[in-house]
């Protein structure tokens, strides 16, 4: 089963990442100070906006304590575990031919491409995510249920799988520009930090963008609302339908830009 | 049916020109001139199961280039390649986990982690089976000699070591198809010579089609009886190594051991020399030449002892190459 196989490499994988990352201690604690005084920062920037404000399109204060909790472990994690060392490494890869090696392997290159290097110190990075999620149910008196839990980590898992795609396809290019494509994973990046706003800022055609040819609002808002409890549960089939596409999508462009593919000489 | 066979293969890559200097590099933001590097021109051959042929050449010839066609990891632009009955190109997963392609500068290996860590990657990835696994592993690190290495990091290894430890991460999954490019590049001369006894033991032992290729002849004459000599992307021979002997050497070299101080200009008038370092003395004769020559020697010069052997392959290849007549 494919499945099985993949989740044993990567349970290897993990591993190696963590046993090669405990060998420079530092990176742990730094990683997760410098997310910790992030959080703060983003914390005192939302608080001064609603010194002046009373709701940012129709999210109030301690919404948006939960919304800036859901990005922050939503960001760590797909930047932790797809951009770091891996996308953001890409560029550079297919310029001197390291592809090669895993190329010639029975194993799905896409997946070595974009997950093969977990940043495993990201763990302790999630820490200050959760508290700020923590905080804002307690300020405004919000109760987490069951099923609003489930419901939120199967939107977030479909709200990764929406990001990775899009970001997979963005530094896809990076096989055509090649010398030129180190900036690609960075604007990939950059597109989908937006996804941290809260959809509702949108009006208009940007609704629709935003919805389906760019789907920013499943990445943060919709899981913050599973989480809070407005969010409707029939979003869940647009959800699966779009994910899976965008993933479909992105494995089509990643072999299509294979083909172009020119390892560098030896 | 052969295991390899390759019909007109033909592979060029498409490379900007830019002109030198700074000015240059401004002038290719804007404008770019591209042309066509043909790497490989027109090759076809056939290997069939268990051979181990060299593949021999200057940088640039092509070979490398072939060996990703072969491998899967480049798409001819015209021709075609076949290996195990299967098109490299669609990189099936049942003609990946048969084959395998050995870079010598390149590393699979995890870096900061004992070498038996990456083994155990590499049994999920090929989906070895555990019993087939422990018993090949232990095959190979038995006939490489590095058990004692298996448990150290990858980084604290020597590059002998590293090389063979990259061999067995290679050989795990016992292909039946084996693509060596420069293996013992940057070894030393001890270490080249397990890796080469391994490979020659490998392929006597399992059978494996093996492809080599190495700018050291010195691998190539202890492996392979049959050798490709490829050149600016075409195949100029296809043959045993012995024959290229026969058939491009019409030359022998007679070593002179003289017990005398001689003019070399004054020798150098009768007798074609190659080489003098008393009391060395070489001479470069055509084969038709040398039972005569040979007598004229013995009798004008003091000599005190006499060779006559067969030029270096490598001699003969460079010739080959350069077109220059070595003499």
């Amino acid at each position: 089963m494919a499945i099985k196989k993949y989740l044993k490499i990567y349970s290897h994988l993990i591993k190696f990442s963590a046993m090669t990352e405990m060998e420079y201690r530092f990176s742990f604690l730094l990683e997760w100070l410098v997310e910790f005084f992030y959080i703060i920062a983003s914390f005192f920037s939302i608080q001064v906006l609603f010194w002046n404000i009373k709701e940012v399109a129709g999210w109030d204060f301690n919404e948006m304590l939960v919304l800036l909790g859901v990005n922050a472990l939503f960001s760590e994690i797909i930047l932790g575990v797809v951009f770091v060392f891996n996308l953001r490494t890409l560029p550079r890869k297919i310029m001197r031919g390291d592809l090669d090696l895993f190329l010639t392997k029975p194993i799905s290159s896409q997946f070595v491409a974009s997950l093969w290097r977990p940043y495993f110190a990201l763990l302790p990075s999630l820490f200050p995510g959760l508290c700020m999620i923590y905080l804002g149910f307690k300020g405004g008196n919000f109760s987490f249920s069951l099923v609003g839990i489930l419901f939120f980590l199967i939107m977030f898992i479909l709200g990764l799988i929406m990001s990775y795609s899009i970001g997979m396809i963005i530094a896809t290019f990076a096989f055509w520009l090649i010398d030129s494509s180190d900036p690609l994973p960075r604007l990939a990046e950059k597109v989908l930090q937006m996804s941290g706003n809260p959809f509702s800022i949108y009006q208009g055609l940007w609704k629709i963008i935003f919805l389906m040819v760019l789907p920013l609002a499943f990445m943060v808002t919709f899981p913050s609302m599973a989480i809070l409890g407005s969010l409707s549960l029939w979003w869940l089939v647009p959800a699966i339908i779009l994910s899976l596409f965008f993933l479909k999508l992105s494995n089509i462009f990643w072999n299509f830009g294979l083909k172009y593919y020119q390892s560098a000489s030896s | 049916m052969a295991v390899i066979s390759i019909k007109n293969l033909k592979k060029f890559y498409r490379v900007h020109q830019k002109e030198p200097g700074f000015w240059g590099s401004v002038k290719s933001l804007v404008e770019r001139k591209y042309y066509n590097v043909e790497a490989v021109k027109d090759i076809s051959f056939e290997i069939q199961e268990g051979e181990l042929v060299g593949f021999i050449g200057p940088n640039g010839a092509g070979k490398t280039t072939a060996l990703k066609c072969l491998s899967g990891l480049l798409y001819p632009n015209a021709g075609e390649a076949r290996v195990l009955g299967f098109d490299p190109w669609d990189k099936k997963h049942d003609f990946l986990k048969q084959i395998s392609l050995v870079m010598g500068q390149k590393n699979q290996l995890w870096w900061d982690l004992p070498p038996i860590d990456s083994f155990n990657l590499n049994k999920e990835i090929y989906e070895i089976p555990d019993k087939q696994y422990k018993k090949t592993l232990a095959e190979l690190v038995e006939l490489l000699g590095v058990g004692d290495v298996l448990k150290i990091q990858v980084r604290k290894l020597s590059l002998g070591q590293r090389m063979k430890c990259e061999l067995i991460a290679a050989l795990l999954h016992s292909p039946k198809v084996l693509f060596l490019d420069e293996p013992t590049i940057g070894l030393d001369v001890i270490s080249q010579k397990k890796v080469l006894d391994f490979i020659r033991e490998y392929n006597l032992r399992y059978k494996a089609t093996i492809i080599l290729t190495s700018h050291y002849m010195g691998d190539i004459e202890q492996l392979c009886k049959r050798v490709m000599i490829i050149d600016k992307g075409q195949l100029c021979f296809d043959g045993q190594l012995s024959e290229i002997i026969q058939k491009y050497a019409d030359h022998k070299l007679v070593s002179l051991i003289l017990n005398k101080e001689v003019d070399l200009k004054v020798v150098a008038k009768v007798f074609p020399v190659k080489e003098f370092n008393y009391p060395k003395l070489i001479l470069i004769v055509k084969r038709e030449q040398v039972a005569s020559l040979t007598a004229r020697a013995l009798q004008e010069l003091p000599v005190v002892d006499l060779s006559i052997e067969e030029p270096a392959v490598e001699d003969i290849i460079r010739e080959l190459f350069t077109g220059e007549d070595y003499a």
